[in-house]
């Protein structure tokens, strides 16, 4: 060996000492290696051992150094450096085991920061891969819808005869009726906007809103000058108003549920088109949430004229016409409660709602018109439809949300299935037309994708509705300090994504048990009050309770929804005022306060605070 | 004779310990002692001492230093610390009562059989 070579080492070694050196500049073992001037084998190997163990450089340099070291020892005791290799071992786990045990020697600082970044790593990693299986899992499956909806809602209806369909006649009235009362419009436009105390500016007339016909008429009272006009388009109505009674006392409406409807290119005004049926295929089908129900609205514009002609007929004396013309609106009502759609069941609540406005309003103002038996008629009428009110037709809904199910998950056969590709299109529809606020983005569907199951879905709905049925049965007695079971249901689904499908419906069956709850009451109060009237004929006065009622006019005296109690009487001016103690649980002697007619007796109002005074249910006038 | 890896991964560390306690060495003595002392029964290559002696250090049962030896060449000598006398007076210990409980059974010479009965 040179000495300019000897020199270079010794240069080499002292540069190699310095710690700011070894740790700044990497590789510096190789030429540590280099400089041991070992058996090329032996070099080879140990230089083979730390490049595989991927320390740092002090580290490597550390390590290197010992098996140089070793390796030197060995030479001088005459070991071959085959022996020396061999003793080396195989690089790959020797380097491996090295590397294991040099990084155990490493600050806690260091260990800490690796296994926060393998945690991280971890837990980043396990969520992309959930994902990308989430994803997969969905691009790969596809529903297969079996169940047909369609045919299962429109069996009973093609089973009966067209006689004992009231959409024949409803149809034919309909069309009737929209084309009467646009002639009459035309007729009583120019004062219209006088008589309803509001004008319809031009600007809004392009935009399509116009007057109806019931409603011109409604806001024509006997004093006004076009009165006459106003019963002519009545009467020319009458044959289309008995085609309404007439088909009120069918059991069914009978429209054939489809997501399609015949069209024409220039129908005549009030004209709907005949259903056109779906595809036998339920892969082919529309879902049935999209099914179309366009006798709906042709309901409240036969409620609002046989209002109407109730209201002319007992100006007119005539009792029984009135009575008829109730009875019809309480039987269509009947007939959309019938109806397998939780919609159907809400427009028979506004249905009823009217009537019953009406018959209170005749009890009050033109009691005398109606004969006994027309009494009795109303009373036969308000008894039956109590019955009635007992449950939501909300299995209906079931079969929604089944389909719903069948058109966005897969089936494994056993009730269970992922959600599909299609599922979350079909999703990001329904998250745009409901009035739902919960958050089904993306990120969010990523979560429901890898969450819910269609079983899940099965259970969640199932248990939102046993919540809504508790709160059926409970009524108002969240104001006695019962927490409402929907609202529990909600709590207890804040933030799962899993049950974001079934949340979405969570607002609507609300309303819907609200509705019944209010309902039921007036239907109490309003076959109170027709009681009343037949006690007050046949005593010459009237009762001091509701229990004086029973059981010759009542089967038993009315509860009080907020107490149990019977609903409370008393008389103010000679006249009876029939109420409920109201939400603050205190009887203020019939003063309705701060009581609406039913806004401020909502589930969802604040129960801490509820408006104080009672609920007034009878007379209409005594109410706020 | 060669011993099974997991008599080995017990035995390997309590054995070096051991030969550390009577005084500092470095690697390759360790490696000769080890092979010499116990006829080469536990016998182990550089492959294995030196993992070994990182994962004792790294537990701090022996401490390691960069010394010039007689001959000039740099080496690393080890010692065993304060903790890693304790862990040997345990393993010894351990060692013993299974050498014991071993004789007992007969597995081992030097007890009767039946004694651990």
């Amino acid at each position: 060996m040179s000495e300019s070579h000897n020199n270079t080492r010794d240069r080499v070694a002292a540069v190699m000492k310095t710690e700011v050196f070894r740790l700044r500049h990497p590789k510096v073992w190789p030429a540590a290696i280099e400089e041991a001037a070992l058996p090329a084998e032996v070099g080879g190997r140990i230089a083979e051992i730390v490049r595989r163990a991927r320390l740092w450089n002090r580290e490597s340099l550390d390590v290197a150094k010992e098996l140089i070291a070793h390796a030197h020892a060995a030479i001088e005791k005459e070991v071959a450096p085959t022996e020396i290799v061999e003793g080396l071992g195989e690089p790959r786990p020797v380097a491996r085991l090295i590397r294991r045990a040099v990084r155990r020697k490493r600050s806690w600082l260091w260990h800490t920061r690796v296994w926060l970044l393998r945690s991280i790593g971890g837990v980043v990693g396990a969520a992309v891969l959930l994902v990308v299986l989430v994803a997969a899992r969905a691009w790969l499956g596809h529903p297969t819808p079996k169940r047909d909806f369609y045919a299962e809602l429109n069996a009973p209806i093609l089973k009966l005869d067209d006689d004992q369909k009231a959409w024949p006649l409803y149809k034919d009235a309909y069309q009737t009726i929209i084309q009467q009362s646009e002639a009459a419009n035309e007729l009583m436009k120019p004062r219209a906007d006088q008589w309803l105390g509001r004008e319809i500016t031009d600007q809004q007339r392009e935009l399509g809103v116009t007057y109806t016909g019931v409603e011109m008429a409604n806001a024509i009272t006997p004093d006004h000058p076009d009165y006459p006009a106003m019963l002519g388009l009545l009467q020319s109505l009458q044959p289309a108003l008995d085609e309404i009674r007439e088909g009120s006392t069918r059991p069914v409406i009978g429209r054939l549920v489809s997501s399609r409807v015949e069209t024409r290119d220039s129908p005549e005004p009030g004209w709907i088109g005949d259903a056109i049926p779906e595809s036998d295929d339920p892969a082919e089908q529309e879902f049935l949430i999209a099914a179309l129900l366009p006798h709906l609205s042709p309901t409240r514009t036969f409620a609002r004229w046989l209002v109407l002609d109730a209201e002319v007929a007992l100006r007119t004396g005539d009792g029984e016409r009135a009575a008829r013309s109730i009875v019809a609106i309480f039987r269509i009502a009947d007939q959309l409660e019938r109806e397998p759609f939780l919609i159907s069941g809400l427009v028979a609540y506004a249905l009823d709602s009217i009537a019953l406005k009406t018959v209170d309003e005749a009890l009050e103002s033109h009691a005398d018109v109606w004969t006994r038996d027309d009494l009795a008629l109303l009373a036969h009428e308000l008894g039956a439809k109590r019955m009635t009110l007992e449950r939501l037709p909300l299995d209906s809904e079931k079969m929604m949300f089944e389909d719903f199910l069948q058109r966005a998950f897969t089936d494994d056969g056993h009730g269970d299935g992922h959600i599909t590709d299609e599922g979350i299109r079909l999703i990001r529809d329904m998250e745009s037309v409901t009035d739902s606020d919960l958050d089904l983005g993306v990120e969010s569907l990523i979560s429901l994708v890898g969450l819910a199951s269609r079983a899940r879905q099965h259970d969640a709905y199932d248990s939102m509705m046993a919540a809504a049925r508790e709160d059926e049965d409970a009524g108002y007695a969240i104001y006695q300090g019962r927490p409402r079971a929907l609202a529990l249901w909600e709590d207890r689904c804040l933030g799962r994504i899993d049950t974001a499908l079934v949340q979405m419906l969570a607002p609507a069956l609300g309303r819907c048990v609200d509705s019944e709850n209010t309902l039921r009451v007036r239907f109490d109060a309003t076959l109170t009050a027709v009681a009343m009237e037949l006690y007050r004929r046949d005593t010459g006065d009237w009762p001091a309770t509701p229990d004086e009622l029973v059981p010759r006019y009542l089967p038993s005296a009315p509860a009080d929804p907020f107490d149990g109690k019977p609903l409370k009487l008393t008389i103010r001016e000679g006249r009876p005022v029939l109420y409920s103690i109201g939400p603050d649980l205190n009887d203020d002697g019939g003063d309705p306060g701060d009581v609406g007619p039913g806004k401020a007796l909502r589930s969802t109002a604040d129960t801490a605070d509820p408006p104080r005074g009672d609920w007034v249910l009878f007379p209409p006038s005594a109410r706020p | 004779m060669k011993i099974e890896r997991e008599l080995m991964r017990g035995a390997g560390p309590v054995a070096v310990l051991h030969l550390l306690s009577a005084r500092e060495m470095y690697g390759y003595e360790l490696v000769e002692a080890l092979s010499r002392r116990s006829d080469g029964v536990l016998a182990m290559g550089q492959s294995t001492l030196y993992p070994m002696l990182y994962n004792l250090e790294a537990k701090g049962l022996v401490e390691a230093e960069w010394r010039e030896s007689d001959s000039g060449r740099d080496r690393k000598y080890y010692r065993l610390t304060g903790k890693g006398k304790k862990k040997l007076s345990k393993d010894t210990e351990a060692w013993r009562a299974l050498a014991k409980a071993m004789a007992a059974l007969g597995v081992l010479e030097g007890a009767p059989a039946g004694v651990m009965a």
